[in-house]
């Protein structure tokens, strides 16, 4: 099915274990949702101890007309209770989807397939249609020729040029025209959790200090991205090789073990000759945080760690990103 | 030997052991005074009320002497697996293994609170960046820095996925430190689809058949590596015999909870019945002595009933206790305040239900852990606590707020929605953070307002009931 012509309801979701070709095979829109900030109202309120994250993203898709349906996961508790919350609005009709933490074994792997069947039955219950083998493989090409068109051109691969190029192309199909230059400065990797687009100032910071991002790795940057489709079992296996690019592939902290994060951040920070990091983390986000001086120890380069409430960062982090890029020069 | 049950502090325990003794009082080897474990270095002893049975004194001493335990078991030869997180399932199946001694690491939450924050378990983990955002829990990860509060385990397996982000990254951490540890998965429990038949857990929950496949695959991978680390293959006799003993223990600890709770006078304190249903998870680190230790404080219970003596009085208001607590001197003064313990969810209900029997032992086990309230969703875990608080006729519902657990952010006010939505009770929201004196009068007021609520609606003549 062409991605253009396409049921209009649309599923919002916030992880990148949800594969955006399945929602689309089936003929709905996906759109992985950065929410404003935290400051929308709605289901979840502001209590000590919730993540700010969670609140903005979910009540953001409550509230949002152009939403017909919420997909979270299992990948972060806060995430996975939030469905709780939600069972007074069921005008708004919501999937939860377990992603294994444990990775080794045939049997994670297998119930991550079960869970995308379990997924589409409930885009088919959305008015979606379940894809044949063939229009599920054209679907996943389309959105591969896409991904690579964006990994392609450095303007577009951090903050929210990112995901406002993905979010486009999966609405329109078609690739953002980019005339932004690309920063130049001292290299400087981005790494942690979901950043909303009020937080996405901390680009702007960085690059205001001297730096240039040359690597996106929070959970709505470069990292998350799938891995390439293994074309010899495409046709005849497309949900088996979906399900490996995406929950094979993405490095995450939340996988239990997590040794596949850190070796891919200290090969990314190696090859992309990065020399400082901003660890940034949502305050309550327990899975980042207590990964923070792990992180430090593991990197031959100086980490920052800059916590986030989904309110305007500039003032808590500005001078302290200002500092850390002085000790870089 | 025994008396009216009075609640003593430490110092008229000491008096009371001397008296006990005399009255020739026999002990298990692990026995002795209480104060002991004050020089050892447990000062919350200080603070604490205790009953005043010699049973009572038994189930104290078998708790605090865990430790010494570990270490003998561990001279003998036997191999130490520490169980994280699952609170309940994987001790059934070591304990199926002669030589193997299950314990949970997770238990070490406890000793910041015992001692009186001067095993400096928190500050070790400050000291690796896990601060007091996260559960007291964190103190594991101090007791693994240290190695001074149990013997590094052989073997540590932990259960992840619907599990608590604090804990799970805490104990990432431990494998961070060069603790391999075996993960193995727990699914968020979810009910069946339309195309799917349910399948009904222990304790009334349902889940489906693809979960408990799931489950079962793991835990056939925990028997596995069991067999490898005892050098011995474990067969269904062993293994039935194993839940066997489990049910054994889980039924005692049933009637003792539903004695306690039915009395119309409180025959056994709150402090030892949470202390009591927390042998239920790991046996203490000796399986047989667990059934002796609530063998005999059913006994007391039982003889108390039958003598109509008891605590607080028939007026102290009946509550339902959901959350274990950080602080231990906080059940006494719940008590202190009027109320008296008559339900709990201490987050392992799944440890009280027995495990059936009516099927394959492994699928029974996979049953079993999908069981845990932790795993699936708050209002789940809610309907449950309104089912107990029925049959037990409470009259108020206190949910204690774990600091910087993940599932305390959100889970109270479902709870609370949930109850409040069918039965108008009081409901009261508190945290504990593991030494609760400088909250002390907060928490005073807040419960003691609780209590006279409860009591001004008994003299309410509409039903409580919605």
């Amino acid at each position: 099915m062409e991605l253009s012509k396409r049921n209009s309801k649309r599923l919002v979701y916030s992880s990148p274990f949800i594969p955006a070709e399945w929602i689309a095979a089936h003929g709905l829109t996906p759109c992985f949702l950065r929410p404003r900030g935290s400051d929308a109202g709605g289901p979840v309120e502001d209590r000590a101890g919730v993540c700010a994250y969670m609140r903005g993203f979910i009540n953001e898709a409550v509230s949002d007309l152009e939403t017909d349906g919420i997909i979270v996961t299992t990948v972060c508790d806060q995430m996975r209770r939030s469905v709780d919350l939600l069972c007074n609005h069921l005008e708004k009709p919501l999937f939860l989807m377990h992603v294994p933490a444990t990775w080794q074994t045939p049997v994670a792997h297998q119930y991550y397939i079960s869970e995308l069947r379990r997924l589409g039955t409930f885009l088919v219950y959305m008015g979606g249609n379940e894809p044949t083998k063939a229009e599920l493989v054209s679907t996943m090409e389309a959105y591969e020729r896409g991904r690579a068109s964006i990994v392609a051109n450095p303007s577009l691969m951090h903050g929210v040029a990112f995901t406002d190029a993905l979010t486009k192309y999966f609405l329109t199909a078609r690739i953002p025209d980019t005339q932004s230059k690309v920063a130049k400065g001292i290299p400087i990797a981005v790494v942690g959790g979901h950043l909303s687009h009020i937080d996405c100032q901390i680009f702007t910071l960085i690059e205001e200090q001297g730096g240039a991002i040359v690597l996106d790795g929070t959970e709505n940057g470069e990292r998350a991205l799938p891995g390439r489709f293994d074309r010899r079992r495409l046709r005849e296996e497309p949900l088996s090789v979906l399900a490996e690019a995406y929950f094979a592939h993405i490095p995450d902290v939340f996988f239990r073990p997590n040794t596949n994060f850190f070796s891919w951040l200290k090969k990314e920070v190696r090859i992309r000759d990065v020399k400082g990091v901003v660890l940034v983390r949502y305050i309550w986000c327990d899975c980042w945080h207590a990964e923070v001086q792990r992180i430090r120890d593991w990197l031959d380069v100086p980490v920052i760690d800059i916590d986030l409430t989904g309110e305007d960062c500039t003032l808590r982090s500005s001078t302290r990103i200002q500092a850390f890029m002085e000790t870089l020069i | 030997m025994n008396s009216k049950p009075e609640q003593l502090n430490l110092d008229q325990w000491e008096v009371r052991y001397k008296e006990l003794k005399k009255d020739g009082l026999h002990e298990p080897l692990y026995g002795g005074p209480l104060r002991r474990h004050v020089d050892d270095g447990d000062l919350r002893l200080l603070r604490l009320k205790f009953d005043n049975s010699s049973e009572s004194l038994r189930l104290w001493n078998f708790l605090l002497t865990e430790e010494d335990r570990l270490k003998d078991a561990k001279r003998a030869g036997k191999k130490l697996v520490g169980t994280m997180k699952d609170l309940g399932t994987v001790p059934v199946l070591t304990y199926s293994f002669e030589n193997l001694i299950a314990f949970y690491p997770d238990g070490a939450w406890w000793i910041p609170c015992v001692m009186e924050l001067n095993a400096g378990l928190l500050n070790i983990s400050d000291s690796l960046g896990i601060d007091e955002t996260f559960c007291p829990v964190r103190a594991m990860l101090g007791a693994f820095i240290n190695e001074a509060h149990f013997p590094i385990p052989d073997l540590l397996i932990c259960s992840v996925g619907a599990v608590c982000d604090d804990f799970s990254a805490i104990a990432q951490r431990v494998a961070g430190l060069g603790h391999p540890i075996m993960w193995w998965e727990i699914p968020h429990r979810r009910k069946a689809e339309i195309d799917e038949e349910p399948v009904l857990l222990p304790g009334g929950f349902t889940s489906t058949r693809l979960q408990i496949s799931l489950v079962e695959a793991e835990i056939l991978r925990i028997r596995k590596t069991l067999e490898n680390l005892s050098g011995k293959r474990l067969d269904e006799v062993e293994l039935v015999s194993g839940i066997e003993a489990a049910n054994n223990i889980r039924q005692h600890m049933a009637e003792l909870r539903h004695e306690v709770f039915s009395a119309k006078i409180c025959p056994l304190p709150a402090l030892e019945m949470l202390i009591a249903e927390m042998l239920a998870i790991h046996y203490c680190s000796d399986r047989g002595e667990t059934l002796n230790v609530i063998t005999d404080l059913l006994q007391v219970v039982k003889g108390r009933i039958a003598k109509g003596e008891g605590y607080f009085g028939e007026q102290a208001v009946r509550v339902f206790w959901v959350n274990p607590v950080a602080d231990l001197a906080v059940m006494n003064l719940l008590e202190q305040c009027g109320g008296r313990i008559c339900g709990t969810e201490y987050l392992f209900t799944h440890a009280l239900d027995l495990i059936p029997t009516d099927m394959p032992p492994i699928e029974a086990l996979a049953r079993t852990a999908l069981a845990d309230p932790m795993v699936g969703s708050a209002r789940d875990r809610a309907d449950r606590i309104m089912r107990d608080m029925v049959k037990f006729r409470c009259e108020a519902l206190i949910v204690s707020k774990i600091p910087g657990a993940s599932h305390c952010a959100t889970e109270g006010a479902i709870i609370a929605d949930v109850i409040h939505d069918q039965y108008k009770i009081p409901i009261l929201e508190i945290e504990v953070p593991p030494l609760s004196d400088s909250l002390r009068t907060s928490l005073e007021t807040r419960i003691s307002a609780l209590i006279e609520i409860a009591k001004q609606n008994r003299n309410i003549n509409s039903p409580n009931r919605a």
